[in-house]
């Protein structure tokens, strides 16, 4: 009786969510982009031994959605901005989790416009048939998908004869355009700028792959090191260390794809140099450590706080909701660690496992993403280097996470 | 604290300048069709220079009708440098670094899809030091991958011989190295490295 009760249960619970759900309109492309992407080196792409992380259906939207995501996107950076400055007002570090020894460059960047904000990704829910959008997060330190929205996407609707307009995707220009300015305002250093990864991730590396040729386009001398190789010195700045002339070749820019919270947290000395070599301008670094403001998703509450009911946001509080069901995600998770979906007042209905375990949380409002026929939820994430740049949607369960799939979109 | 600038977003078809190492390594695919904007592609670049001090000269010899090898490179101030090559005919051609680059880019135009997968004069250029070199002074970032592709094996290919090859390693080295105001060769004082040694996990997100 009572497995009979259950089911009766979720079989409303589906007619009801079948009606509400907002369905994704696909398009499956002939040509998978396999061939172009082993082309050029992008394995990692073709999960072998996973099922494949690029695929061969698009997501159709209307050009007035594509508008709609580019004008959400620039006036939620506008809002941060300001929920970064109010952060920094009430020194709020602490409850965002950001480490101290990282407050001091935080501000020194944050008041200097010279450290450009070189891109960021928001995710983001809704939109589809005119449903309003709505900030999931935005990822502003240590974005990654560039590879598959800037080029993989493009290469897709190229290689099946379609036209390449027909997609909202300037993200290789605009970054080309972001590292010209970067140079321009920063002039009084060379325009020399080494990217750095941590060792043993193919798809980190292929991601400051893309960014290192929009830089080299831009007019900077590019090189690549992993973040263990990198020689950094208070007096002089940051070199990479050529072992074959036994030299150090001094770069005055480095981009890392390393979270300045790992930084803060596991090398504490490295977080000490780089606030010295920054502050005598030894070395311009990439993202500004303010971004770190911006990934603290305790940012989301004081959003939610500055802009109570702004149609781009959902609630966000310290606690579980009492009336609404709600997303628990930890300060600094990543791909959906540590997520854990909770009933009205906090009954856990499914979570997603990570190493991030330790850290505070905040609580989201839920929402449904938008689902396609197959059943499979879908999340938009634009690009943002200055303004709105470029869209790409994940795919995958009602929590995003490392399984995610890359979709390509097309413009209709 | 940022900038903004607005533009259109959906781009006209003219308009798009991905990358050329990019759009060149995918294109060559073979897999592409519709019509490509080469023609827009070149003036879409400004390319800016970075000063290196150090070129290559490269020796190439035409071995077979319209087949080359590389026999020697030597490394060079960067504005000698030069590609000199001796044809079967017994008449030699120097090749300036413009001619060099126009080769090149003429033959990745007209056969994509088998760049380099032949013993062509524009071959020896694109995988040869002169390619490595090109790539760097003029930030043709295309040249450079070819021949760090396929783990060197292919520019292994265009050298007369493993010893001729190894010696142009050292001379595409000593272009690199040749960033001189930026060059110290004791170790910058106070000087760290190794940090994250013990990798913590994925950063990107």
């Amino acid at each position: 009786m009572v497995s009979l009760a259950v089911r009766q249960e979720e079989a409303e619970d589906n007619s009801k969510s079948i009606n509400t759900r907002i369905m994704i309109k696909l398009k499956t492309l002939s040509n998978h982009p396999e061939k172009a992407l082993q082309n050029v080196g992008w394995n990692w792409m073709l999960g072998t031994d996973t099922s494949p992380y690029v695929i061969s259906d698009m997501v159709v939207i209307t050009e007035e959605l594509a508008n709609h995501y580019y004008e959400a996107a620039g006036t939620l950076y506008d809002m941060l901005i300001e929920a970064g400055q109010y952060a920094i007002d009430n020194n709020l570090f602490k409850d965002m989790g950001i480490p101290e020894n990282l407050v001091e460059l935080i501000k020194t960047s944050w008041i200097d416009d010279r450290h450009v904000h070189l891109y960021g990704r928001f995710d983001l829910a809704g939109g589809i048939d005119n449903e309003p959008i709505k900030l999931i997060e935005f990822n502003a330190d240590t974005a990654t998908c560039i590879p598959e929205t800037a080029v993989v996407q493009w290469a897709h609707l190229r290689m099946n004869g379609m036209d390449d307009s027909r997609q909202f995707n300037t993200v290789y220009e605009t970054l080309v355009s972001q590292f010209r300015f970067l140079k321009d305002i920063n002039d009084d250093l060379n325009p020399s700028i080494l990217f750095s990864t941590m060792r043993g991730y193919a798809e980190d590396d292929t991601n400051v792959n893309l960014l290192a040729e929009a830089a080299k386009e831009a007019g900077f001398d590019t090189d690549f090191a992993y973040i263990e190789e990198v020689e950094f010195s208070n007096g002089q700045g940051i070199f990479k260390f050529e072992s074959e002339t036994g030299s150090f070749i001094r770069f005055d820019f480095w981009f890392k794809l390393v979270p300045w919270e790992y930084i803060g947290n596991d090398e504490p000395e490295l977080a000490a140099m780089l606030t010295d070599i920054v502050k005598t301008r030894k070395a311009l670094i990439l993202n500004p450590a303010y971004t770190l403001l911006f990934q603290s998703k305790y940012i989301l509450k004081i959003l939610w706080d500055l802009y109570p009911y702004h149609p781009l946001l959902l609630q966000t509080e310290r606690y579980a909701l009492p009336h609404k069901k709600s997303v628990s995600k930890v300060l600094f998770g990543r791909e959906g660690a540590n997520v854990s979906i909770l009933e009205k007042g906090g009954e856990v209905l499914e979570s997603v496992e990570g190493d991030y375990e330790s850290q505070s949380k905040i609580f989201q409002e839920y929402l449904n993403f938008p689902t396609d026929a197959a059943g499979f939820s879908y999340q938009a994430g634009v690009f943002y280097a200055g303004e709105a740049c470029g869209l790409g949607f994940r795919r995958g369960g009602r929590i995003l996470d490392n399984t995610a799939q890359f979709v390509g979109h097309v413009v209709e | 604290m940022t900038q903004l600038r607005k533009g259109s977003f959906i781009k006209r078809a003219k308009d798009i300048s991905i990358s050329g190492a990019l759009a060149l390594a995918i294109l060559s695919s073979g897999m592409m069709t519709g019509c490509s904007s080469s023609e827009e592609d070149e003036s879409a670049y400004s390319y800016e220079e970075t000063a290196y001090t150090k070129g290559v000269r490269s020796h190439i010899k035409e071995v077979k009708p319209g087949e080359f090898k590389i026999t020697d490179e030597e490394s060079v101030e960067a504005d000698k440098s030069l590609a000199i090559v001796t044809y079967l005919d017994g008449h030699t051609d120097s090749l300036s670094t413009e001619a060099a680059k126009a080769l090149i880019d003429k033959d990745i135009r007209n056969n994509n899809s088998y760049v380099g997968h032949q013993s062509g004069l524009s071959s020896m250029l694109l995988y040869g030091g002169m390619g490595y070199f090109l790539g760097r002074s003029m930030n043709n970032g295309y040249m450079n991958n070819y021949r760090n592709q396929d783990n060197g094996n292919m520019a292994r290919s265009v050298y007369s011989n493993p010893a001729t090859y190894n010696k142009s390693q050292n001379v595409v080295q000593q272009v690199n190295a040749s960033r001189t105001t930026r060059t110290v060769n004791s170790r910058p004082s106070g000087g760290r490295s190794g940090f994250f040694g013990r990798s913590a996990g994925r950063s990107g997100g």
